[in-house]
């Protein structure tokens, strides 16, 4: 019975295509440098694009070192071009594990939040 | 406690522009009677006031759930102030209290102009609530259909939900004055409501259909999430209130006459009466999709979420791709089709109804075997999609899962051959055949995590976490396409990180577009690396070193490889397992395809600038158009 209804359900889908996703809330959609990435030169900078547009006053990055110093300068902004970009600088990193802690809100209004790590050097 | 509010908030906020909306809607279109003029206005300004302080209520939560402080704390100017100036919501806000503003300002206008004006405001009020919602995605024409679907569906539900609470108001007075004026009045307000509800149908399905592709895109979202289940309750309210109108239509408005006296009266005034009842049950199950709705808008949809699958069965079209099945399965189709239309069609001819379902059961009933071959045994997890990404790493990782659980039977190639195999009644699955390439990822995360019931394969869910069994499924993809590379088949590129001499750091997969020439330098191959950077390949083409012990000057000028121990996973295509890689070079093309490779032992090969050149043109004359997915993706 469940197959039959599924199945009809199915059919009334495919008329319609599937279409692409719209992402309602923002998520990590891909970093530079890559999520769990390791460098041999240290970036200048932390970029995290996101599957939607977000809102620069409560958007954020933090990254830390393996101690859980601060290395980033503090002011992340988000880019002016492409609404889903958030970018932050860094100092200059010596070779370790980093952390990345980044939250932000869509421009409807949901919060989400995650982390990453990469490696500089060897 | 912010939660609550935010869902309430929404709740009444709705409801109240539905109603403010709605009610000029049946003003214009429908029926204002001058005696219920004074109690349409009076409702109108409750609305409108519900509106405008639901509206706070919802602007303050939303702060505390964008600053991460509680309510009391969110009473603060500056953070307020932000929240209004800095973010769309906020600017989305004052733009919509303006249009509650004048919506206002024209109900205190003369009568017919304040009427439209006011009809224009509130509509302006409640179809900008699409901006607040999951269809506000600012990206591309998906975004502009995505919202224009959302705005028609606000606008129409204003006019049919809205429009209930003054046609209940209207009954209840043609009740009470219980004369043949009145009825006629109630008579034809019932008529044309009806009609508006059958445009208004029509559109909320369209409108809904479209919304619902959005935001669930898969039966498998809408069954096996919280967010597709809420979407399911609300579809099953909105079935309710189709009846609800449907009774209202066919049984009840044609019983209302204007005869004054005798049965015919007691019908009519019965009739009355049940229409005011409906409304009003109409109109709760309307606030009760609005509940859902509150609340929906809330939480993550079903397209952002692993759904677990409810029946024990998919569905699957493989099977039309069998030639001899195909004939038989089509013919069921279409037989199953024609049913379903005998079925729609004994809707229209009633006498017939009985006939239509039987000969329609007996068609379904022979044709059953027949239309379960487009079915497939499914899984809680088979609609799961992998989150390891395809990366170097996440096959590495797997590789050397495999290695310590999967060898013993499955053998180190993968192809059932392991030590333990012979001792085996039924032979372990070659991982390295092309049934690999039908399952789902999802149906291979199941029998990896629980075994195969009767066969040897056990479960695994114990010894691996679910982030190791992606990586297996990632390797036996990787291992099985590398068999197929070696026949010169194009397989997909594992993803790495590159970082470039700018300092710069980017992935194989974002580099978009471009040729990809990705070079395993070792040692040995520095006067190679010197030649490569004094040739210029187009400006499609990126080098891309991975250093096997490649000297720091030689890698200077190129991108490289930012992801240690990388050729493990390219070890499983071309040269093949166990050799090294260093000099070898691959071709990637800008899909992310492997497209060529050039061993230094099998022959001069590249080495010779014109070889690259002819295989580089090659690959720009004959793209391949699709992007490579995830083996086994399921299709919906």
């Amino acid at each position: 019975m469940t197959h039959r209804v599924s199945g009809f359900l199915l059919a009334c889908f495919l008329v319609i295509g599937t279409g692409g996703v719209a992402w309602a809330h923002a998520f990590l959609d891909h970093a530079a440098p890559p999520v769990g990435s390791t460098l041999a030169a240290p970036p200048p900078v932390i970029r995290i694009w996101f599957t939607q547009d977000i809102e620069p006053a409560f958007s954020g990055i933090e990254v830390t070192d393996s101690a859980g110093a601060r290395v980033d300068d503090g002011t992340p902004r988000v880019d002016d071009r492409d609404r889903t970009l958030l970018i932050v600088g860094l100092k200059n990193l010596p070779p370790g594990e980093y952390k990345v802690h980044w939250h932000v809100i869509s421009v409807d209004t949901h919060a989400t939040e995650g982390n990453f790590t990469f490696r500089v050097g060897p | 406690m912010t939660e609550t509010l935010l869902v309430a908030a929404r709740v009444v906020h709705f409801a109240a522009s539905i109603g403010v909306a709605g009610t000029l809607c049946f003003t214009v279109l429908i029926a204002r009677p001058a005696a219920l003029e004074a109690a349409y206005r009076r409702w109108l300004w409750a609305c409108l006031a519900l509106a405008v302080i639901s509206g706070f209520g919802w602007f303050l939560a939303l702060a505390a759930g964008m600053s991460g402080r509680s309510l009391s704390a969110s009473f603060d100017p500056h953070l307020l102030s932000t929240v209004l100036l800095q973010t769309r919501f906020g600017r989305l806000f004052s733009l919509r209290f303006a249009f509650a503003a004048l919506a206002a300002l024209a109900l205190l206008l003369p009568a017919r102009v304040g009427r439209i004006s006011a009809f224009a405001c509130a509509a302006a009020l409640l179809g900008s609530l699409a901006w607040a919602g999951h269809g506000a995605d600012d990206q591309g024409a998906n975004g502009v259909f995505h919202l224009a679907a959302d705005i028609v569906h606000l606008l129409t539900a204003g006019a049919w939900i809205g429009g209930l609470a003054p046609l209940a108001w209207l009954f209840q007075r043609a009740i009470a004055a219980g004369d043949g004026e009145w009825v006629e009045i109630a008579r034809r307000a019932a008529q044309r409501f009806s009609a508006l509800g059958i445009v208004a149908v029509g559109l909320l399905l369209a409108s809904g259909v479209i919304n619902a592709s959005y935001l669930v895109d898969s039966l498998a979202g809408l069954f096996g999430t919280a967010y597709g289940r809420l979407l399911l309750l609300k579809i099953v309210l909105f079935a309710a209130l189709i009846a609800v109108a449907t009774v209202n239509r066919e049984v009840l408005t044609p019983r209302l006459s204007a005869a004054p006296r005798g049965a015919k009266q007691r019908a009519s005034d019965d009739a009355l009466r049940q229409l005011r009842r409906n409304a009003l049950i109409e109109a709760g199950l309307g606030l009760g999709v609005l509940g859902v709705v509150a609340f929906l808008g809330t939480m993550v949809p079903a397209a952002h979420q692993q759904p677990l699958w409810p029946f024990p069965i998919r569905f699957s079209a493989d099977v039309l791709s069998v030639p001899a099945l195909r004939g038989e399965v089509w013919l069921a189709l279409v037989s199953a089709s024609l049913g379903v239309a005998l079925a729609g069609a004994s809707f229209v001819f009633r006498k017939l109804w009985g006939a239509v379902v039987v000969v329609w059961l007996v068609i379904i009933a022979f044709f059953l075997p027949s239309l379960n071959l487009l079915t497939l045994p499914a899984y809680p997890t088979s609609f799961f999609q992998s989150p390891a990404g395809f990366t170097t790493r996440s096959i590495a990782r797997g590789e050397q899962a495999f290695a310590q659980n999967c060898v013993s039977c499955h053998g180190a190639q993968g192809k059932g051959d392991g030590p333990l195999a012979k001792q085996l009644t039924d032979a372990p699955a070659d991982l390295t055949a092309d049934h690999i390439y039908a399952h789902s990822d999802g149906d291979l995360f199941w029998w990896i995590s629980n075994g195969i019931a009767n066969t040897a394969m056990p479960g695994f869910s114990a010894q691996l976490d679910a982030e190791t069994i992606w990586n297996v499924i990632d390797f036996v993809h990787a291992n099985a396409d590398g068999v197929r590379a070696a026949e010169g088949t194009p397989a997909r590129a594992p993803d790495f990180a590159i970082q470039c001499p700018d300092g710069t750091v980017t992935a194989l997969r974002q580099l978009g577009g471009r040729i990809v020439h990705l070079v395993f330098a070792g040692p040995q191959d520095d006067a190679r690396l010197a030649a490569l950077s004094r040739l210029d390949l187009g400006g499609d083409v990126t080098t891309v070193i991975a250093p096997l012990g490649a000297h720091e000057d030689a890698l200077r000028p190129f991108c490289a490889v930012a992801e240690p121990g990388m050729e493990q996973a390219y070890a499983l295509y071309p040269p093949g397992r166990g050799q090294s890689l260093a000099g070898d070079e691959f071709l990637i093309d800008g899909k992310g395809w492997l497209r060529g490779v050039w061993l230094p032992r099998a022959g001069a090969g590249w080495s010779d600038e014109r070889t690259l050149r002819t295989d580089l043109d090659e690959i720009r004359a004959n793209p391949i158009l699709a992007s490579p997915r995830p083996a086994g993706h399921v299709h919906q």
